[in-house]
């Protein structure tokens, strides 16, 4: 008790009856908008660095002018209670160091935020906020749950080492950064974003709905995780660094020239029609993939993924090689062109065909024995299993038939020679035909004439001689020479000698050694018959021309020389009595005179048919010898007739020699600059054909033919082995149901894609670990939802939909869009970005693989969807509607939003002139992520302290939305 | 000057804190003079609150008393801080640290009793107001980059000004037995300033109490009339013996109240503003028990009596917010100030009293003396400024002087209380926050631990006059 002090405080009374109110204290003077956020964060800052100063008094004269105006640089340490031990004490200092190299940016930080909030934006800014704190309350819908996940992930990333290195050590966050920075450029690109459009609405709210839409529809029953981490090839690598491998393959202008508008192409057509020509090839595909047949197949390729893999990933290689020719000839194909269309229609036909000969094969299964270098005979006999070079050499002759155009003709004087002649008449060595002279079509003139290919060349001869039926002139004459002694057998009336209904038929069984000539006159058959004495009737006939192998079964070399000869044509003399044949060659004389006896010069489709369906050349021109001059002779070499005869045969088996017609009908057709303009592509295809992809598909084929059905536990037990299961996937493909096929509608499509200047980018089919774990994974998939190989319609029900979903919905689009956006406004960070990620695939693959892996998957997915499908739904929904209000007039009338991310990225304040977003991570890095002991700053300091503020329900994001909500949760 | 106080002032202005328990000795100059042991039969108005049956033992008579209690308050708070690891943020330690003593002194203001007794058809009729004893503790206010660490439990409680009125009424039902009653009333107003901190929870804003981020309040209450009553019995079983019995009710106060105040000057909350100053406020006052029994001689007069207060089911103190909100944050449109119900920590308390009376050697002079202890009302870890409550022992010497037709009796008493410490560990008053959030209980924060020094003393002069 220090004193009485009744009397003193009795007149106190009177005081302390007067009314008290709350004294007025001393405020902290702080000027501007600026000064009082870098108060506020300041105070924050401290009460976390020194959170043992209750009262704050230590730092508050660095968060506000002290009572002089000025800021103090320093902590008052005096004001600091002392921790009670030594390393608290030094934990202390750190912290003190730390705030006051946060005092140090005080300058930079006002001057940032001045630039990002000038003078009239807080109160607008404050204005929006206020509008939408509504949207925090929600505990379970709204934004608080978008924070709370975005803080788990950065805590994740925070807590993966690998992850930190990398993105410590890569560029990647500086393209990122620089990426945002740079969208000052790309105003209307952020406007886009939030404003609302007349007709749109705005593109964010498409993407909030795109992520309801996705998570609204079905989806595949795929386990994406294991899909792509558990497939790992025998180094270890995953199906996913596989993946991303091929992604950093493809090359920029690809992916900005192509790839993208592709897609943004698919997402508007889908936006707008329902769907795209790329979902249409997708559902194509899984139509045929659920159809037996396309299992079948889809299980043929895996099982030759798994037991064949040299050859499966040749196959692919191959294929890569030939895209990448491809891509090196700038010419294309017209644009009109129905070339494709009539491939597909002929295809179709081929398919179809089902005769069955003796070896009761269809056509196409005889054809892919025929690829794979088995020849059969019409009795279904097999010739040569295993002739598999002779095959092999056939593309080899097609490319030099496609780039050379040397005039190849014949010895005229001695037709017993096959020796290629050149027009000089120097002779070319048969036995070296690789070292043709060589002239090469050239390629800037019109494709007429002689600057047309061989290829181009025999094309029209085929087309000339398709269905042009020919015989012996009326009143002719055979010279038959028995044993040097001519005797001239005749005349006999037109057609009484032979017959050919067509010659091009005619002339293709010639090369497989099946072309029989029926003599029709007894009169002439008793005659040859009689010197069949000595020789047999053909030996007598190719005596008689003096043409080699020219017998009733002539070969082909012996009927280009009977047809090619240039015999005296009295029947078409020019107006001064003289042969119009300008390669007349008389000087042979004996087989002039049997030639000039016996025909007329081969006629042509140009020839009309008289009264007995031959058809007669009204003039020379008209004539295949004026129309073709030694077009045929480049057909000697290379090897060609005995490669060709393995393609050729099991179309002469079954009779359909025509449908081969119909394919170089088509190819006529289309090969000229001025219709299709393939001759323009003649060195691509020639150099695609030279590459190894041909040989592929031959030991392709020899593989199919040897895997049984049973190996394969079949869809279709009738598919006895791979080759029909082949053949029935390509029938599958091209049968027509409803006046269309599968590949009719996948080729509309890709019409449609071309027509857009789009092209389909399939690099990663190049990577065969790629391709055979998808094509496992489908088979697996398949196989285990087809029980009892019933029909499966999983790839209509749910992959189908699912793609659909997935390309169809805005947020694609959108994406991409805003991609596209930013690329054509000056950036380079936006390739800067995409170059990180391409030039380091296995470190983004690892960061994903950690975040995806068994352990953390569930969590990382968690971190953006609950689990429950409605649960995202209604989440999103509220979400969509949220954001809609918010980016809405009628909220951001002032569009502060837009305003203020421009100012954050884009606007340079005074001082530092850089953005307010650069200077302020710069110092948010600097405290928060700073190691002081290293002075470098730390990663996952900094991902941790993203993560707790959003996290942290007592000083972060979560105490915010607590207060927001009104109410405490204790 | 405020007319309302003026007239509290003169009539009945009590120091009696809104707190519970707040209270250092009986009230009434001669019995306290006789240690609070005059219940078995007080023959002079103290009866109305005592026992309102020894009404009985005096006739007509007018009473005015007056005591000044010098109360002081020597606290020293001990502040329980977290140290945080400036890498991850996290809690590393926990240690105390104390604060600058401060001192609160009571306001020595007059306790006034007024009141007036009547027989009428040998009714005892009395009416009158009276104050108890408990003093107006002022605390120093603090300044910027000065804070008075008590500042979250209380300023002061100026302006508070209550007390009781009522008529009673006794009869002596035969010569050895008596009954009273009495219809009583508190009235009179609250008013308490304090600070409150605004800061959201965890530090974060700003740092735990950081004063730019306080509150500064007054709250008073409107005018207070809570209706109460007590009843009580004196019987003598013989000439040298009275037996004392009394019954006060519980009383409840439900009053509004006025929110006045100085917003916290930190740049977030600087503009800040509540949409409404009104409020409500509800506590309550226990019932009481006492007895006691005299013994007479000749020469002398001896008591003992006893007390129990049931304080333990009142120790809720609500303040209601009225829906006001907290407006004028950046960035929130308005917050809704929730209600507080404040745990009071009191529990139930009794009190021993034992007073002699006896003549001196000059026939007008009577002296008293008594002693008492009493049970402190407030637990230990809910002691604070605010509330101060401790175990005590109250010494008092006193007497009357007699004249013709009055009387003149004073008391000089001593409050003996030990020092408490209450430990941070222990401490349970937390701070007091219109804006909620989610706390972490690793970082509570206790607003009253540290060591407690409390003394008091009283003096007081009444004066009687029969008619």
């Amino acid at each position: 008790m220090k004193n009485f002090r009744i009397v003193l405080n009795l007149l106190f009374i009177l005081t302390a009856c007067s009314t008290q109110g709350p004294e007025v204290k001393t405020r902290p003077k702080t000027t501007s908008f600026a000064e009082k956020t870098y108060g506020i964060v300041c105070t924050r800052l401290g009460s976390t660095l020194l959170a043992e100063d209750l009262d704050g008094l230590s730092y508050k004269n660095l968060c506000f002018q002290n009572s002089t105006g000025q800021f103090d640089s320093q902590i008052d340490r005096g004001a600091l209670p002392k921790p009670p031990t030594e390393e608290l004490l030094q934990l202390q200092s750190e912290s003190i160091k730390k705030l006051e190299l946060f005092a140090q940016e005080r300058p930079h930080f006002v001057a940032s935020v001045n630039a990002l909030a000038p003078e009239d934006m807080p109160a607008a800014l404050d204005n929006y906020v206020k509008r939408i704190t509504r949207f925090f309350k929600d505990e379970t819908k709204n934004v608080p749950v978008f924070t709370q996940k975005l803080g788990k992930l950065l805590g994740q990333l925070a807590q993966n080492e690998f992850a930190i290195k990398e993105i410590t050590n890569s560029q990647a966050m500086d393209s990122a950064f620089s990426l945002f920075s740079e969208y000052s450029k790309k105003k209307d690109v952020l406007s886009q974003l939030f404003e609302s459009h007349s007709t749109n609405e705005p593109t964010i709210v498409s993407l909030l709905n795109a992520l309801s839409h996705q998570f609204s529809k079905p989806q595949v029953d795929l386990n994406w995780n294991e899909f792509l981490l558990d497939n790992k090839d025998s180094e270890g690598n995953s199906l996913l660094d596989h993946l991303l491998t091929e992604f950093s393959k493809i090359p920029n202008e690809t992916l900005n020239a192509s790839l993208l508008p592709l897609f943004i192409e698919t997402v508007e057509s889908l936006k707008k029609n329902g769907s795209s020509p790329v979902t249409n090839i997708l559902y194509e595909i899984t139509s045929v993939l659920q159809e037996d047949a396309g299992r079948d197949f889809l299980a043929l390729v895996s099982h030759l993924a798994k037991t064949n893999p040299k050859l499966f990933h040749k196959l692919i290689q191959d294929w890569e090689i030939v895209s990448q020719i491809g891509r090196e000839f700038p010419e294309e194909i017209s644009q009109n062109s129905a070339i494709h269309d009539d491939l597909l229609e002929y295809l179709s036909r081929l398919s179809a065909v089902n005769s069955r000969q003796a070896n009761n094969q269809l056509l196409l299964e005889d054809l892919i024995d025929g690829i794979s270098g088995v020849l059969r005979t019409m009795n279904g006999g097999v010739v040569s299993a295993t002739m598999t070079d002779e095959v092999r050499a056939l593309p080899k002759a097609l490319s030099k038939l496609m780039l050379y155009k040397d005039r190849i003709t014949y010895n005229h004087r001695n037709l017993s020679s096959y020796s290629p002649h050149s027009p000089g008449n120097a002779t070319i060595n048969a036995d070296l035909p690789n070292e043709f002279p060589g002239v090469l079509v050239n390629r800037s003139l019109a494709d007429v004439d002689e600057n047309q290919s061989h290829f181009q060349k025999v094309l029209k001869v085929f087309m000339d001689l398709n269905g042009v039926t020919i015989c012996n002139k009326p009143g002719a004459y055979i010279h038959a020479d028995y044993l040097n002694i001519r005797l001239p057998l005749g005349p006999f009336p037109e057609c009484d000698i032979f017959r050919v209904e067509n010659i091009a038929e005619f002339y293709l069984q010639s090369i497989t050694g099946n072309a029989h000539l029926e003599l029709n006159s007894s009169l002439l058959r008793s005659a040859l018959g009689l010197g069949g004495i000595f020789l047999d009737e053909g030996n007598l006939i190719e005596s008689s021309v003096g043409i080699k192998d020219f017998t009733l079964s002539p070969t082909p070399h012996a009927l280009h020389r009977f047809i090619a000869f240039g015999a005296e044509t009295p029947r078409f003399l020019g107006s001064d009595g003289q042969d119009l044949d300008k390669n007349l060659t008389t000087s042979n004389k004996k087989a002039n005179r049997f030639i000039k006896d016996f025909v007329y010069p081969i006629s042509t489709m140009s020839c009309l048919k008289d009264n007995k369906g031959v058809n007669q050349c009204e003039n020379f021109a008209q004539t295949f010898r004026a129309r073709n001059p030694n077009s045929l002779f480049s057909l000697e070499h290379h090897g060609f007739f005995p490669a060709l005869k393995y393609i050729l045969q099991p179309f002469v088996n079954h009779n359909r020699e025509d449908l081969l017609l119909s394919l170089f009908d088509i190819f006529n057709r289309h090969w000229p600059k001025n219709a299709s303009n393939l001759s323009s592509l003649e060195p691509m295809f020639a150099k695609i054909l030279n590459s190894d992809l041909p040989d592929s598909l031959v030991d392709y084929f020899r593989w199919a033919r040897a895997i049984s059905g049973q190996e394969l536990q079949l869809s279709n037990p009738y598919n006895k082995n791979g080759k029909t299961i082949t053949a029935n996937f390509i029938r599958a493909l091209v049968r027509k149901q409803n006046g269309t096929s599968h590949a009719d509608n996948m080729r509309k499509s890709f019409a449609k894609l071309k027509a857009a200047n789009l092209n389909i980018e399939l690099s990663f089919l190049s990577n065969s670990f790629v391709v055979e774990k998808t094509l496992s994974s489908l088979s697996t998939k398949i196989e285990k939802d087809c029980h009892h190989k019933a029909r499966c319609n999983w790839t209509q029900e749910n992959l189908i939909p699912a793609v659909n979903a997935f390309i169809s919905q805005p947020l694609l689009g959108e994406g991409l869009k805003f991609y596209q956006q930013s690329k054509t406004r000056q950036s380079s960070s936006a390739d800067d970005l995409i170059n990180y990620l391409k030039q380091n695939p296995e470190k983004l693959s690892r960061i994903v693989s950690e975040l995806l892996s068994r352990n953390h998957s569930s969590q990382f997915w968690s971190l953006f969807f609950s689990e429950s499908p409605s649960a995202n739904h209604d989440f999103l929904d509220s979400l969509k509607s949220a954001v809609a209000d918010v980016t809405g007039s009628h909220i951001d009338h002032e569009q502060v939003v837009p305003k203020v991310i421009e100012n954050l990225l884009s606007k340079k304040d005074e001082l530092n002139g850089k953005s307010p977003l650069e200077t302020l991570v710069r110092i948010f890095t600097l405290v928060e992520g700073n190691d002081l002991s290293s002075r470098e700053v730390n990663t996952a300091k900094l991902l941790s302290a993203f993560s707790r503020f959003l996290l942290d329900d007592k000083r972060g994001m979560e105490q915010l939305y607590t207060i927001l909500r009104g109410h405490s949760l204790k | 000057m405020n007319f309302f106080c003026l007239f509290v002032f003169c009539l009945l202005y009590s120091g009696k804190a809104f707190s519970a328990g707040t209270y250092f000795s009986e009230r009434g100059v001669r019995a306290l003079s006789r240690g609070g042991a005059f219940i078995a039969a007080p023959n002079d108005l103290s009866a109305i609150y005592l026992n309102p049956a020894g009404l009985t033992q005096f006739t007509n008579e007018i009473s005015m008393d007056f005591a000044i209690l010098d109360a002081e308050v020597d606290y020293q708070r001990t502040r329980l801080v977290s140290q945080r690891d400036p890498n991850t943020d996290e809690v590393i330690a926990r240690y105390e640290v104390k604060s600058k003593s401060v001192n609160g002194q009571s306001t020595p203001l007059p306790f006034p009793s007024a009141s007036v007794s009547h027989v009428w058809n040998d009714i005892h009729f009395a009416a009158g107001s009276f104050t108890p004893y408990v003093p107006i503790l002022r605390y120093p206010q603090g300044s910027y980059g000065n804070p008075s660490p008590q500042r979250y439990s209380l300023y002061n409680l100026d302006n508070s000004a209550l007390g009781t009125v009522g008529l009673w009424a006794a009869k002596m039902v035969s010569p050895t037995f008596s009954v009273g009653i009495g219809l009583q009333a508190l009235i009179g107003k609250i008013s308490s300033y304090l600070a409150v901190a605004t800061n959201l929870p965890n530090h974060s804003v700003c740092a735990s109490e950081n004063p730019d981020c306080d509150t500064e309040v007054r709250v008073t209450s409107d005018f207070i009339f809570s209706p109460t009553a007590n009843v009580g019995l004196t019987y003598q079983p013989s000439d040298n013996i009275k037996v004392g019995l009394s019954y006060q009710l519980p009383t409840y106060i439900k009053t509004p109240i006025t929110f006045d105040t100085q917003m916290p000057s930190h740049p977030l909350l600087s503009d800040s503003y509540l949409s409404s100053n009104k409020g409500g406020l509800s506590l309550s006052f226990p019932w009481i028990l006492r007895g006691g029994i005299e013994c007479r001689h000749p020469l002398f007069t001896w008591e003992v009596a006893a007390t129990f207060e049931a304080w333990r089911d009142h120790n809720k103190l609500m303040i209601t917010s009225g829906g006001s909100k907290l407006k004028g944050i950046p960035s929130m449109e308005s917050y809704d100030i929730a209600d507080f119900e404040i745990d009071m920590g009191t529990r139930n308390t009794y009190s021993l009293r034992t007073g002699v009376e006896a003549k001196s050697p000059h026939p007008q002079l009577i002296l008293r003396s008594g002693i008492s202890y009493e049970r402190a009302a407030v637990k230990k870890e809910y002691l604070s400024v605010q509330n101060i409550d401790v175990d005590k022992i109250p010494l008092s010497i006193g007497g009357s002087w007699l004249l013709e037709n009055s009387t003149i009796d004073f008391v000089y008493s001593y409050i003996f209380m030990p020092p408490v410490t209450v430990q941070t560990k222990d401490a349970k008053k937390l701070h007091l926050r219109p804006v909620r959030g989610n706390y972490d209980d690793k970082e509570v924060e206790p607003i009253n631990a540290g060591s407690y020094s409390v003394h008091a003393q009283i003096i007081g002069f009444a004066y009687t006059y029969r008619y």
